[in-house]
């Protein structure tokens, strides 16, 4: 099997795991051992790839073109202050009260997660989040 | 969306209405940030990008895969 081949059957292998394990997500109750088991299997398996791709090196930025000026780096500040805004007013809405008035993302999760197809959106979310954090 | 004690045909206090608007503004300007990092000659680095300089870091690594580890148990679990 080419190299090609391989990683287009791993993404295809990746694809319907995620499918099947959002699917499993969106029949589960919290607090049920079906919701711990899916989660913890989606945890396992993100922990099981950083721990064989530990050894290898972290990559870098390529200095050379920096120093050539050939690339301008992207800016990514605006990444931050896009997360410190969400993190400063989930804090807000946590500490104002009531939760009526301002609803933090968990009351707005529990309130949307009402239909199965959204919480399974958001459980393939969190596990492309998940992936990107072990792909790069 | 409805957020426990809001009911339909519940009047939305202007609280309610500014809360609303804030995450609704922060969830286009998420929209927004990706589309824009993934446009031609992106001046925005793309969150592939930004996943490479906290993996540089072990430490912080570290750090992020354990939040993205807290948030699933705490949505899907607890």
């Amino acid at each position: 099997m080419t190299e090609r081949a391989r990683r287009r059957a791993t993404t295809a292998a990746g694809v319907t795991v995620a499918v099947g394990l959002s699917a499993w997500a969106a029949v589960t109750a919290p607090f049920t051992a079906g919701a711990d088991a899916v989660t913890a299997v989606a945890i396992g398996l993100v922990t099981i790839e950083v721990a064989a791709r530990w050894r290898r090196p972290a990559p870098v930025p390529d200095l050379r073109d920096r120093a050539r000026g050939a690339v301008v780096e992207p800016r990514w500040w605006p990444w931050l202050a896009l997360g410190a805004a969400l993190v400063a007013w989930e804090l807000v809405c946590f500490f104002l009260g009531p939760r009526v008035d301002h609803p933090t993302v968990s009351s707005l999760y529990d309130s949307a997660t009402r239909w199965r197809a959204v919480k399974a959106a958001c459980f393939l979310g969190w596990l492309c989040l998940g992936a990107a954090l072990v792909r790069s | 969306m409805a957020v426990p004690g809001r009911g339909a045909g519940a009047v939305v206090t202007s609280a309610q209405a500014l809360s609303d608007a804030l995450w609704a503004a922060l969830a286009a300007s998420a929209l927004a940030t990706v589309a824009a990092s993934h446009l031609g000659r992106p001046r925005l680095a793309r969150l592939s990008t930004l996943v490479r300089r906290i993996e540089a870091n072990r430490v912080v690594y570290v750090a992020v895969l354990v939040g993205w580890m807290w948030v699933g148990w705490h949505f899907f679990a607890r």
